[in-house]
């Protein structure tokens, strides 16, 4: 075990006469712990890339990578105490944006964590006491939040101590625990909330979706909020003086940080310092008394789904013939020649629909899009609304343009990768003349599926802003999109759709692919650019960019077996 | 009468390690294979150079005249393989799944639909349909992988543990599926663990062990040259260097030993 887990395991394990009181055996604690920390160095992150699958070091880089991850995003935190003409709105900014950033890492990186209950099989028919399972799962979370929670503190704590004193960095450190069992209140809500209206066995996708959600709407508020706020009023504002104040929990929290930090201070600072204790104290009893042991028994009836007898809801309805699936058959009928190619055209239309990770990877990018074609759109939006008139330039067209085939460019570099590449053994066991067809059926459906409505939507828009005459351009950009879409894919599909696992070496691949089919795509746009005003060059541009089309799809239609990697692994 | 699958001579290596050492095999049609051995004997490499998963060995493998290098395609359409609990996209439903593998084998919409839906009511399964197959039991998804394996009525059958996960009332319709089939005049080549099923359903057993074919015969002919009742025991006399039982009971007497120190 490294440094890092040992020390934490030792700072879990320091009250032991208390957890011996509470029942429970430290011995199987310490053993317990260390195993799920080994366990936990040895799962890939969400945070970051940079993982092998040979640990050699003692500090895996997991580890590492997490908390290097939390101690930057502790470092932006400091930007709080630039806003805010007091401390209190400074320090209510600070706690709301660690209490949403260490809520979001913790769903995002922790629910894997959180949810593997596989660990339940092992233990519990071992003589191990109730108590001392409980214990070790709390220990287990506990050490998890730490590894994010103090590297995300450290900036914070050294501002505080060097700017104020190091009396008012303890308060802080203090209050930072609190808002952490806060926030871990919250996450619990949120977990049981949404199992509340979904089943067990859909949990991971709501939660995905989740994730999903939340990276989308950080993202957009990160680039659309500055814009609408005044910057000159925003810099001095006062949560003093609003009215709407004490329905935010963080303000609570900022303002018993004040009481402690000067223990001196006004109803309101008193008010806040019996919060600060109170709400975490009586959040953390509700979880302990009803939301983790509510989590744990559905947790059970999740993974009871694998082996037993399952009573499974039957379904009578005939779901072939209703109008999702009866589309994809009918656009795949029209869009593919052969089999194989309509095979990989549905079971691509599916999968991106339904895969975990390709979702997680993949549909991110939507808020990413929506947000920049908003400001290509509206440069000048502010919070009085909508400008009255639109600038025309080429520049705004062509970017919104190109630009709504981030997602299927951002697909097109997903399409080989799979969690459950294993499920691809049917390619090799079947008669599949041309692999090619494969590649042309999968890529054909990431087109219709994830760029041609975007490019609908954006042509609605700038056929609404800027008039017909743009049309031209439009097909123009559409085709070039495409056309260095089948390029990138020509030089780099190598796995068949979905049947291959994604290690470290080929996620940096997958980022060099992205930025290289930007590039080509960029390239194609700058010279769009030069002959955007010329309608005649335009329309042989179209012509020339359909033919490339038409040669790259032939050309990938075309690959053979021996130019496929393709392996079978029991 | 011709061989419907002839393996002449064939050797595999991975890397230093030589998993067959010269496997001659003969199989005729309608003939029901019992393809037995130890854990790593080479039967799960027979298979996959049977169904075209590999063709780096050595030797000759003809099926139905056809060189598994050369005609592989045409090879691999009148093979149905049924893995043993592979993995599959659960996030699809089986009827997802096996249009998917139907359109592979380019049969015609219509057909597909037909087979699975009958196929799939006869493991009574048919209202599963439609539902996401993360929600089913390993014996619901191995029920899936036969179908997948069969569907396309293929004349050669290969089955790479079938039974695993299958409760009693399933591993009786796969036992008459199987003589069913080579009724039919399919072939079926059966590799398993499970002795005594390999004894009821086989016409003939084909033991290997170490990469080399140790026994080949039927029931009758292996039981009358070893001299015993069940395969079983035949099996382990022939795979084993040490007695099973002995192995056994030298666990048994580490329990006891650890019983005894604790008491004195």
């Amino acid at each position: 075990m490294n440094i890092i887990n040992k020390g934490l395991v030792s700072l879990a394990l320091l009250p032991k006469f208390l957890y011996r009181k509470m029942g429970a055996d430290v011995n199987d604690l310490r053993l317990i712990l260390t195993t799920k920390l080994l366990i936990d160095d040895r799962r890939p992150n969400t945070l970051h890339v940079t993982r092998s699958r040979k640990q050699t070091k003692s500090i895996s880089l997991a580890t590492v990578g997490t908390m290097i991850i939390s101690a930057v995003m502790g470092l932006f935190f400091l930007v709080s105490f630039a806003i805010g003409s007091n401390m209190v709105t400074q320090m209510t900014i600070y706690f709301t944006l660690f209490t949403i950033l260490l809520t979001l890492t913790l769903i995002t990186d922790f629910t894997s964590v959180l949810i593997d209950v596989r660990d339940n099989q092992i233990i519990l028919p071992k003589p191990v006491t109730d108590k001392t399972f409980v214990l070790a799962r709390l220990l287990h979370i506990f050490i998890h939040i730490n590894k994010i929670v103090l590297p995300m503190s450290l900036a914070g704590l050294i501002f505080m101590g060097i700017r104020h004193g190091a009396w008012q960095a303890v308060v802080l450190l203090f209050a930072i625990f609190m808002v952490t069992v806060f926030s871990i209140f919250v996450i619990n809500t949120i977990y049981l909330a949404i199992l509340r209206v979904t089943t067990p066995q859909k949990f991971k996708t709501i939660i995905s979706y989740v994730q999903i959600a939340m990276t989308i709407a950080i993202y957009g508020a990160s680039q659309i909020l500055p814009r609408m706020i005044d910057a000159q009023n925003f810099l001095r504002i006062d949560f003093n003086n609003k009215s709407w104040r004490w329905s935010v929990p963080t303000y609570w929290f900022a303002r018993g940080w004040n009481f402690f930090q000067s223990l001196q201070g006004g109803r309101e600072n008193l008010a806040g310092a019996i919060l600060l204790l109170a709400v975490p104290v009586f959040s953390m009893w509700i979880v302990i008394r009803y939301l983790a042991p509510s989590f744990t028994r559905k947790l059970a009836t999740m993974t009871s789904g694998s082996d037993g007898d399952v009573v499974m809801p039957k379904q009578a309805l005939n779901e072939s013939r209703s109008f999702w699936p009866r589309l994809t058959r009918n656009l795949s009928t029209l869009l593919t020649k052969s089999p194989e190619e309509k095979m990989a055209f549905q079971l691509t239309w599916k999968l991106t629909s339904r895969l975990r990770d390709f979702k997680l990877k993949v549909y991110p990018g939507i808020g990413y899009m929506a947000v920049f074609i908003f400001i290509m759109v509206f440069p000048n939006f502010r919070k009085n609304g909508m400008p009255e008139t639109f600038s025309f330039a080429p520049g705004i067209v062509l970017g919104m343009t190109y630009a709504s085939g981030f997602i299927f460019i951002t697909s097109i570099n997903q399409l080989q990768y799979s969690e459950s590449f294993k499920a691809s053994w049917f390619y090799l066991t079947t008669p599949i003349k041309n692999p090619g067809h494969l590649f042309s059926g999968a890529l054909k459906a990431a087109a219709v599926k994830l760029f041609v409505p975007f490019a609908l939507i954006a042509s609605v828009i700038e056929i609404v802003l800027y008039g017909y005459t743009v049309i031209p351009n439009l097909l123009l950009a559409f085709s070039n999109v495409l056309a260095s879409s089948i390029f990138i894919s020509l030089l780099t599909f190598q796995s068949l759709p979905f049947s291959s696992g994604q290690t470290a070496s080929q996620q940096t691949s997958v980022m060099f692919r992205f930025i290289g089919c930007s590039l080509v795509a960029g390239l194609f746009g700058f010279l769009h650019y030069l002959i955007f005003s010329f309608l005649p060059v335009v329309i042989i541009g179209i012509v020339l960019s359909l033919i490339a089309n038409w040669l790259l799809i032939n050309t990938l239609k075309n690959r053979s077996w021996s130019r496929v990697r393709a392996s079978y692994e029991d | 009468m011709e061989p419907i699958i002839q393996l002449k001579n064939v050797y595999k290596s991975y890397g230093p390690r030589q998993v067959l050492k010269g496997i001659d095999l003969e199989i005729y049609p309608g003939q029901i294979i019992g393809y037995i051995g130890p854990n790593g004997a080479g039967k799960s490499t027979t298979v996959k150079i049977l169904c075209g998963l590999i063709n780096d060995y050595e030797g000759s493998v003809t099926i139905k005249g056809l060189d598994a290098k050369k005609d592989i395609l045409t090879i691999k359409s009148i093979i149905g393989y049924i893995p043993e609990l592979a993995d599959m996209y659960d996030v699809l439903t089986p009827f997802e799944f096996l249009g998917f593998i139907g359109q592979l084998y380019h049969m015609p919409e219509e057909l597909i639909n037909d087979r699975m839906t009958r196929i799939l009511r006869a493991f009574g399964m048919e209202e599963n349909l439609h539902q996401r197959m993360d929600t089913f039991s390993k014996g619901m998804r191995q029920k899936i992988l036969i179908a997948s394996g069969i569907m396309h009525d293929p004349e050669i059958i290969i089955l790479d543990e079938p039974l695993s996960g299958l409760d009693a009332n399933s591993v009786i319709i796969i036992k008459e599926l199987i003589s069913g089939l080579a009724k039919q005049g399919k072939t079926i080549f059966y590799c398993s663990h499970m002795m005594d099923i390999v004894e009821k359903v086989s016409d003939r057993i084909v033991l290997i062990d170490q990469g080399r074919v140790i026994a080949n015969g039927t029931f009758q002919e292996l039981r009358q040259n070893r001299g015993n009742d069940s395969l079983e025991t035949i099996f382990s006399e022939m795979t084993s260097t040490e007695s099973p039982s002995l192995k056994a009971h030298d666990l048994i007497n580490l329990f006891e030993k650890a019983e005894d120190k604790s008491k004195s």
